[in-house]
């Protein structure tokens, strides 16, 4: 046996007792929450809760890529590691796959256990969809682990790695709505001609299509759409159950599907860049300053220049606001409340380039 | 046989190390010295794959360090090695009998014992000596080819010392096993190392056989009847001099007779050889070199 697989085998071996124990913690989550959920309170049947599995997905493809890979943010623990015979790259693919396993493992228990429970009440659920739904909801999963072990890799700290996964959640989601204030006002004046219906249809649209820049949105809506043609649209005056096909459920809830493939190509881009930044990053980076672009450098910028624009007000208190934050945010960065040049000319860049474009887009100020 | 060819590297933009050249025959136990920061440990971890230099290769038996395969032959014992809050001797083997198959148990717990040592219990609550006599017991277990030890005596009491001392002698003698072993405690390496590179402004300043290099100095005590001053010995090749009233300690280079014959020249009233070691060699060299601490 190569000692790539002795090693598989090891680190799956250390990681049974973890799984079991977030196994056991996620069956009693989802199980206890589909008995509350279709136990109902309306009727004889309510919700199937499957949004619990989603949740339990989206929390184990973002936590566990942390624990898996937090030990080469240590140059200690690098010491012991790397000199080993066994190439960056396999030791890489180790900890990836090892990883996976614990996701699929504990997500698959989660499952079982939640699917079990709806068992009683199959009648009332179109329950054979659910498999179809545990390969999806697993294969984006997946995509979620990648983008999330390829986000802490980047960063040389454990600390920094965590802070910067967190931010990145709501980072595309703040750029693309913050963006929104002054399209959605450039579209009242010159589009729509003011607040009527139709502009209201485009703020809703547009409002529905940044939700999709958080990379748990395409679980999340995956499971909207199934819950939807499992446990059908519910009128609850008259307690009618309307079943929708996939293109109905697709097309009320999963209207911007096609934003799955930007997350299915960042999926398969943050798998080659954590594999690329694993196998080039040198040991002595690791608890040094994280200088990725991947990391402080670029969400500090978006964070700023989204809290001026998320601002009904471009006033001064919130301009004074945004330099505080950013350099709240440099001085973590750099371990130090004494910033360099860079770091001022960039605070002073947003701030800049905020107020053009929001004076650009007209009407932010008025 | 371990070649260091024209190894460069940076650490946080400063050069740590600059065109580094050293050839480590086989068999052989180099002790590598230099003062703190010189790039001692720096330098073992480019050896042993841990590092990858900014410029130049090391090679083992011909092959680079960066290869799988080589690193199959070497095992790196850095200065603090990493610990969880449950690890412990056995689980630490566990983890290297993967990479290591052919990791010797009965070897491994025959030094635990020398070291009373149980594997069993989590080595948290350690003092750094227990945890360095575990590692130690490791790294010999493994029977490596090459051995890179950092910083290998720091926390070992002089009995683990001894003990520690005799299992590198056998492990050279039993397995050929070839040792880099980077210290402070020169004393200690003399007595085992039949070879020193001396790290400094970032490079290897001098190396060589111990023996070959400390014959080359020679010292002598001397005590005059009057007054004399530090000038008297200009025109020596002095490598150190230490003067307290009117007798001077002085390290020279060069051949020991001819020596005595130059110093005598100075008529002391009285003048003794004394044996020049390893560490006094160091502190020669260094303070040569612009140090004065």
């Amino acid at each position: 046996m190569t000692v790539f697989k002795k090693y598989l085998g090891y680190r799956l071996k250390k990681a049974v007792l973890p799984t079991l124990a977030f196994s056991l913690i996620a069956l009693a989550i989802t199980s206890f929450y589909a008995r509350v959920s279709a136990d109902g309170f309306m009727a004889a049947v309510g919700p199937m809760g499957i949004e619990s599995l989603a949740t339990i997905m989206g929390v184990i493809a973002s936590i566990i890529p942390m624990l898996e890979t937090a030990r080469f943010k240590s140059r200690r623990n690098i010491d012991t590691l790397w000199f080993l015979p066994l190439s960056r790259f396999k030791m890489a693919l180790v900890h990836y796959l090892s990883g996976l396993f614990q996701v699929f493992i504990i997500y698959t228990v989660a499952f079982v256990g939640h699917f079990l429970c709806l068992l009683d009440f199959s009648e009332h659920f179109k329950l054979q969809y659910m498999p179809l739904y545990y390969v999806l909801l697993l294969l984006l999963g997946v995509i979620v682990y990648s983008v999330f072990i390829f986000l802490f890799g980047e960063a040389n700290g454990v600390a920094d790695g965590v802070i910067s996964s967190a931010l990145w959640i709501f980072a595309l989601y703040a750029a693309v709505s913050a963006l929104g204030l002054p399209i959605k006002l450039y579209a009242v004046e010159y589009i729509y001609g003011g607040y009527n219906s139709a502009f209201y249809a485009f703020a809703r649209e547009y409002s529905q299509f940044s939700a999709w820049f958080i990379p748990f949105a395409p679980i999340n809506n995956l499971t909207v759409v199934f819950q939807s043609v499992m446990q059908g649209w519910k009128n609850y005056n008259d307690c009618e159950i309307y079943w929708p096909t996939f293109a109905e459920a697709i097309n009320r809830s999963f209207k911007h599907w096609y934003m799955v493939f930007p997350w299915i190509a960042a999926g398969i881009a943050s798998t080659w860049g954590y594999f690329r930044t694993f196998c080039r990053k040198g040991a002595e980076k690791a608890g040094d300053i994280s200088g990725s672009a991947f990391c402080y450098k670029t969400l500090i910028p978006i964070y700023g220049a989204s809290l001026i624009f998320m601002s009904t007000e471009g006033d001064g208190f919130t301009f004074f606001l945004t330099v505080a934050a950013m350099y709240i945010g440099y001085s973590i960065y750099r371990r130090s409340f004494r910033i360099p040049k860079s770091d001022i000319v960039t605070i002073l860049s947003v701030i800049a380039g905020s107020i053009a474009f929001m004076l650009l887009t007209n009407g932010a100020f008025s | 046989m371990i070649e260091i060819k024209n190894i460069n590297h940076s650490l946080g933009g400063k050069e740590v190390l600059k065109n580094v050249n050293l050839n480590v025959k086989e068999g052989s136990v180099m002790g590598l010295v230099g003062i703190n920061g010189a790039g001692k440990s720096t330098l073992l971890r480019i050896v042993s794959g841990v590092y990858t230099p900014c410029g130049g290769e090391v090679l083992i038996d011909g092959e680079s360090v960066l290869k799988e395969s080589t690193r199959e032959k070497l095992f790196f014992l850095p200065d603090d090695p990493y610990f969880t809050m449950y690890t412990t001797g056995a689980g630490l083997f566990e983890m290297y009998k993967v990479f290591y198959p052919a990791i010797d148990a009965e070897k491994f717990r025959e030094y635990l014992t020398a070291y009373a040592i149980d594997e069993k219990k989590p080595i948290r609550n350690w003092s750094k000596g227990m945890r360095r006599q575990l590692f130690i017991a490791l790294a010999l277990a493994v029977k490596p080819k090459y051995l890179l030890l950092d910083e290998a005596f720091d926390g070992l009491d002089p009995l683990s010392r001894l003990t520690f001392k005799k299992a590198i002698n056998e492990a050279v003698e039993e397995n050929g096993t070839t040792v880099i072993i980077s210290s402070h405690s020169l004393r200690e390496l003399e007595d085992f190392c039949d070879s020193y590179a001396l790290i400094d402004n970032q490079t290897v300043a001098s190396s060589g056989d111990i023996a070959e290099n400390v014959n080359k100095l020679c010292k002598f005590q001397l005590a005059f009847k009057e007054k004399a001053e530090e000038s008297i010995f200009a025109g020596l090749p002095v490598v150190s001099l230490e003067k307290s009233g009117r007798f001077f300690r002085v390290i020279l280079e060069g051949n020991t007779a001819e020596m005595a014959e130059k110093l005598a020249s100075l008529s002391p009233a009285v003048m003794d050889e004394m044996p020049v070691d390893f560490e006094e060699m160091f502190i020669s060299e260094v303070q040569n070199r612009g140090y004065t601490k």
